[in-house]
């Protein structure tokens, strides 16, 4: 089996921390930062970027439109 | 599918019928309406003539006069030539969209040929939606357009004036009949065909329209949402200034024995055809009375009437309502003369001879 | 291979689709509306009619649509979408008119619009957003407000014999013969998002083809209106709303 390796690119001004993308991951990688956005927002981002395979889920349940997926196949 | 009639032809036929003739030759996109009497006769004239079948022109039922305007709002805000028409309390539903399109700064035409009310009222004829159409009818400041016939022949010259209206001003416009001037049968000489825009002459005209978004341009939004207050109060400054544009440029009005009168009566739509007579009749007995005859009803001929104040010694509005145009002419003439009126409700339209007695009693025995 | 690496053009599987602007929405975090906005951008985009698309933004929570998508937008007063949509269709017929309405502007204020531009089969596709509250003003009961759901104006759940039954109007509209689409989906999950995505396409291409009317109901979340964070609505969504509102096509012609 092909394995993956992915990246997301979170616009963090955007993003209001609505945590769906968080739950979406198949691979546990994102989490709301500690950080807040200019608009007060704890954004999502990449704790365990590690583990992320690229698979699109959280950009697909993002409401904001604000995740951007990038893949290589290994 | 009936033949049109050719160019110059004089036919005779209903005041509601002419509007429908007019409608198609002056190149109008789309008619929804739904039925009420005493107006019935435009859409069963559209849906007679087809016209779908010659001009392209839409012609739809709809389930309601709320849906008929939204329609309107839809086709007009497509820079298509849109228009309905109702009765009364037909047109009191239809305020919600007359106000959203003058928000949205949409062109239009509306019927309105007025039965007697309030309520359901009667399927006679009356003049008692006067305040309605030009006091606006809806919510928030606008202002409509309003033209009124007074004859078959105005029914179907207005229909492609008030089209003009309606796209120089960005503006919702009426023509205002009542129900004896869309039931009675004249003579009347149809407009000649034009034909409807294409999408580029809509464009041309309508910058503004919503045809789809090219990807050389931003897109197109009708709307009359603001939520900022700035932001609304200057559209409303957009509104006001046009409406000042409206009042110098297009008043209309028709004068008839005035140049030497001692007493002037201000009467439109049928009114003034009665008001013609009552004139003649006076001057058979060597009274001097004349008759302005408002065509705009808004913009109101104020400064004609301030100026005929000067020479006469009193005015008598008469109307088929419990008096709603005399604010308007009291307000032009502002005190320097009396002004009385005179009206018939519930449907009952007065006499010459009714209008005379009331002249005579309430402003000439007085002098 | 580090992230820096992988953060290549080359790589790219996924970005916001063209027809969504810059613009900011001004949902509440997690709204399915802005899931909705996001799959309607890329459905316009990979169909290539942007240019031949006149939708109509609602009275509610997504009245503002039209500040989100390139398109042509028209705003209608409060349910009269079906209507403007009428009209627009019968004067152009080849561009794709869509609707986008909640469930008050729809299937309240909106009824009798809907169900005859349904009954007439006009040629316009209808999405619709059901959350079963009024969002914009704060949370009232909206027709589809499930028995016994509190809202601001049912603080202690929709009493039936008092308020009515919850309505189900897409059921309703599957009768009409001018009909031909008419599906139920959600967008809570990616499967779910995908599988809405294909409907609305579906939709679209009906009326491209003047097929009928097309109806796509989304059941949908109002995290802010029901008190729950974004995750817990999905999970009452399915647990309280699917029961009552059942995924799935009712009819396809």
């Amino acid at each position: 089996m092909a394995k993956f390796k992915g990246a997301i690119v979170v616009d963090t001004e955007k993003c209001k921390g609505c945590d769906l993308c968080v739950v979406a991951c198949p691979t546990t990688v994102l989490a709301l930062s500690t950080e807040a956005n200019s608009k007060g927002y704890n954004f999502s981002h990449m704790a365990n970027s590690e583990d992320c395979v690229g698979c699109s889920a959280c950009a697909n349940v993002c409401p904001d439109a604000c995740i951007t997926v990038y893949r290589v196949k290994l | 599918m009936k033949k049109e009639n050719k160019e110059n032809e004089v036919r005779l036929m209903k005041g509601n019928e002419a509007i429908a003739h007019a409608a198609i030759r002056c190149g109008c996109d789309g008619y929804f309406g739904y039925p009420i009497t005493p107006q019935s006769e435009i859409l069963e004239t559209l849906m007679e003539v087809e016209p779908w079948h010659t001009t392209g022109m839409v012609v739809l039922q709809a389930e309601s006069e709320t849906a008929s305007i939204n329609m309107v709002y839809g086709a007009a805000g497509c820079g298509k030539k849109a228009m309905t028409s109702s009765s009364s309390p037909g047109v009191s539903l239809m305020q919600e969209g007359i106000s959203y399109m003058a928000g949205a700064e949409l062109p239009c035409v509306v019927v309105n040929v007025m039965r007697g009310g309030p309520g359901l009222g009667t399927i006679q004829p009356s003049q008692a939606d006067y305040f309605q159409t030009v006091k606006g009818g809806g919510h928030g400041d606008y202002k409509v357009i309003t033209l009124a016939p007074a004859s078959v022949q105005e029914m179907a010259d207005f229909v492609g004036k008030a089209f003009d209206l309606a796209f120089k001003y960005r503006t919702p416009t009426f023509i205002l009949a009542d129900g004896v001037i869309g039931q009675m049968m004249e003579k009347v000489v149809l407009p000649p065909f034009k034909p409807r825009w294409t999408e580029e002459e809509i464009i041309a005209v309508a910058p503004w329209a919503t045809l789809g978004k090219p990807a050389h341009r931003k897109p197109n939004v009708i709307n009359s949402l603001r939520l900022e207050a700035w932001e609304m109060e200057e559209l409303n400054l957009v509104l006001q200034g046009r409406y000042r544009e409206i009042e110098k440029n297009e008043v209309l009005f028709e004068e008839i024995n005035c140049e030497d009168a001692n007493y002037i009566l201000v009467a439109f739509g049928i009114s003034a055809r009665i008001c013609q007579k009552t004139s003649e009749l006076a001057r058979a007995e060597g009274l001097k009375v004349g008759l302005i005859r408002p065509i705009t009803l808004y913009p109101f001929p104020t400064e004609q009437i301030k100026k005929r104040a000067e020479q006469v010694k009193g005015m008598l509005s008469v109307e088929l309502s419990a008096g709603q145009m005399v604010e308007d002419v009291r307000l032009a003439v502002n005190g320097k003369i009396p002004v009385e009126f005179y009206g018939r409700m519930g449907g009952i339209v007065p006499t010459p001879d009714e209008v005379l007695q009331a002249l005579k009693d309430k402003l000439i025995s007085k002098n | 291979m580090n992230v820096a690496d992988i953060i290549n053009p080359a790589n790219l599987v996924y970005k916001k689709n063209t027809v969504m602007n810059e613009v900011p929405m001004h949902y509440c975090p997690g709204c399915s509306h802005g899931v909705v906005h996001k799959i309607i951008g890329e459905i316009i985009e990979e169909m290539g009619v942007q240019e031949k698309t006149i939708a109509i933004a609602p009275v509610g929570c997504a009245v503002f649509a039209y500040k989100y998508l390139d398109v042509d937008w028209q705003q209608a007063a409060h349910g009269r979408a079906p209507a403007l949509a009428t009209a627009i269709k019968r004067l152009l017929p080849d561009r794709l008119v869509f609707t986008y309405q909640g469930d008050g502007d729809l299937a309240a204020i909106g009824t009798a619009e809907t169900i005859h531009a349904c009954n007439r089969g006009e040629n316009i596709a209808i999405i619709f957003i059901n959350n079963g509250i009024y969002g914009m003003t704060g949370g009232q009961m909206a027709p589809t407000t499930l028995a016994g759901m509190k809202t601001s104006t049912t603080p202690n759940g929709r009493d039936v014999p008092l308020a009515g039954n919850p309505l189900n109007i897409t059921d309703l509209l599957a009768k009409l013969d001018g009909v031909c689409y008419v599906t139920r989906q959600a967008v809570h999950t990616v499967a779910g998002v995908k599988k809405a995505k294909r409907a609305i396409q579906h939709a679209f291409e009906n009326s491209m083809q003047n097929k009928g009317t097309s109806i796509v109901e989304v059941v949908s979340t109002c995290n802010a209106g029901w008190k729950m964070t974004p995750a817990d609505a999905n999970d009452w969504m399915v647990e309280n709303m699917f029961p009552v509102f059942p995924m799935g096509d009712l009819k396809n012609e």
